[in-house]
């Protein structure tokens, strides 16, 4: 597919997630995107362990919002779900239950969505997508190609600045350094040796690069084709058009418009 | 002993598709006093089997691997589970390659001075141990000691980082690669900076992939190759075995290479002559005979 059809669909998934209020419509989103999971051939254990870094985020804001939404007041909620609890200025009721499921139903489905993403493309057609996208940034003089190269240039650096970190920290432990002794001030004290070394390399290296690039006749955006010319394509415009359909499903059932009477069935079933 | 090994091996990624060996069983005895040279071609594993010498690379242990390894340098135990890595690191200088790019304080002084602070030395032994090690280095303490290590030039750089290592007085002093990247005259300069060194550090081992280099410092070479060590000989010894060489993809030291091919051609040499001086003075008295 193409990067563009897919950041624009991820942005509306994302958007659309905030107007979904039960938790049928979150199954169904979930569905969809186990569909898009097995198409994309990305095996689930490795989407899922995306999960694994805002775990710790989940299970907070989840104990946050049970114990510490009230509901309707103690009696509205008797007569709504039979029980209520407090302990001085916590209290665990079903609204708060509810409400807390559906927090953690829509931050799951708001990692996974943009986690499938990244998974399939790679971050030289994300830029290249993004830059196309901010196309209308140029009419107002913003450097939109400028700011695609950093990110693309930024992004594809990683990995040899990981590389370059471990070398120089190995060398400065050989020297006796030790980077997991004594308070967090030492500790931070002690990243001085790698960080300036590691600043000298990467100017040293940028200054490289730029040589590189103006040997090659780079000058910006200015007159540059593209090797590979992103081009819609049938099933782009097929993806797009089915997420506007349900875009618009789920703000029909939020707003419910003309008042259809099926829309309350399907929600209280 | 310097350094005693046995049937030491490494494996990276085990169990992931991309596992590789990239230690062998190797076994490996450095004596006091040597100056020992590992060669061996890129990814034979030479690096991973020195960075062991000082325990950046911990001995792996898992299942059977390395069960009776033994990995001990300069009278410690560095299969054990707490190795006192403090004394290790005190011990066992390491100089990497492109050791310039470990530098980082204001000053010369200051960056020499940074092994011997960590060693929490004394005020006055610190600055006694860097005035020493920067003269070793052949550099004048008057002249850059308050520079900036950043204003030096290349060659000029790397001593101050050999320097660094240096100061801390090791028993036994490691080099990966040197002279890489320096002009043939800083390469020398380098190698005769070694030859003062070691007077101060009773051994030194080197890894390199020159084999001049290796030819005019070591007493002792290890040749490596696929994580395993294909043999140890003296340089005179090495350099007899071509085959063994060439089927490394390593090369002979130029004055070799020409020695083999003179004595190939007729001329009644021993090819594994050393130094340009001693092939001149075989060459000489081939014809002062005739």
């Amino acid at each position: 597919m193409d990067p563009r059809a897919k950041l624009l669909i991820t942005i509306a998934y994302i958007v659309m997630l905030f107007f979904v209020d039960y938790f049928v419509v979150y199954a169904f989103i979930a569905v969809l995107l186990l569909v898009v999971i097995f198409l994309s051939k990305v095996p689930l254990h490795k989407v899922l362990r995306s999960i694994k870094a805002v775990l710790f985020l989940l299970i907070f804001t989840f104990i946050l919002t049970i114990v510490f939404n009230q509901g309707q007041g103690e009696e509205a909620e008797i007569a709504k779900f039979g029980w209520y609890a407090h302990w001085g200025i916590f209290t665990v009721c079903g609204s708060g239950l509810l409400l807390g499921g559906k927090l953690i139903c829509r931050l799951l489905l708001l990692v996974l969505g943009p986690t499938m993403l990244t998974f399939t493309t790679t971050p030289v057609a994300l830029t290249d997508a993004v830059e196309y996208l901010l196309t209308p940034l140029k009419w107002v003089k913003v450097p939109v190609h400028a700011f695609a190269m950093i990110m693309s240039i930024a992004l594809s650096l990683i990995p040899g600045l990981m590389e370059e970190t471990t070398k120089i920290m190995n060398a400065q432990k050989a020297r006796g350094a030790s980077f997991d002794h004594g308070n967090i001030f030492k500790r931070a004290a002690a990243l001085l040796p790698v960080l300036i070394p590691l600043f000298v390399s990467s100017f040293k290296r940028s200054d490289d690069l730029a040589d590189a690039m103006d040997s090659r006749c780079y000058r910006g955006a200015k007159g540059r084709t593209k090797m590979k010319v992103l081009k819609f394509r049938l099933i782009d415009y097929l993806a797009m058009l089915l997420t506007v359909a349900l875009f618009f499903f789920i703000l029909m059932l939020f707003y419910n418009w003309w008042g259809f009477a099926w829309i309350n069935i399907i929600l209280v079933a | 002993m310097a350094v005693e090994i046995k049937d030491l091996s490494y494996v990276y990624n085990p169990g992931s598709p991309f596992e590789t060996r990239a230690l062998d069983n190797v076994t490996l005895n450095v004596d006091d006093g040597d100056f020992f040279g590992i060669i061996g071609h890129t990814g034979s594993g030479k690096s991973t089997l020195i960075s062991h010498l000082n325990a950046l690379t911990r001995v792996q242990k898992k299942k059977k691997l390395n069960a009776s390894a033994v990995l001990r340098v300069c009278g410690i135990d560095l299969t054990a589970k707490k190795p006192d890595l403090k004394s290790v690191r005190e011990k066992v200088g390491m100089v990497f390659q492109y050791p310039e790019y470990q530098l980082f304080a204001d000053t010369v002084r200051q960056d020499v001075a940074f092994g011997p602070k960590n060693l929490k030395l004394g005020e006055e032994e610190i600055n006694k141990r860097v005035r020493e090690a920067l003269a070793l280095v052949g550099l004048d303490y008057a002249e850059v000691s308050e520079r900036s290590p950043f204003d030096l030039s290349g060659g000029q750089k790397r001593r101050v980082a050999i320097a660094g290592v240096i100061a801390m007085r090791p028993e036994l002093l490691i080099l990966d690669e040197p002279t890489a990247g320096l002009d043939p005259r800083g390469k020398k300069e380098i190698l005769a900076l070694l030859h003062s060194i070691k007077r101060t550090c009773p051994t030194i081992i080197m890894v390199s992939h020159n084999m001049d280099e290796v030819a005019a410092c070591c007493n002792k070479v290890a040749v490596m190759s696929g994580g395993k060590i294909a043999g140890v000989f003296p340089p005179k010894e090495l350099f007899a075995r071509r085959e063994l060489i060439s089927s490394l993809g390593l090369e002979l030291p130029t004055v070799t290479e020409l020695a083999f091919e003179l004595a190939e051609s007729g001329l009644d040499i021993d090819p594994s002559a050393l130094g340009e001086e001693e092939l001149t003075e075989a060459i000489a008295a081939q014809f002062r005979n005739k």
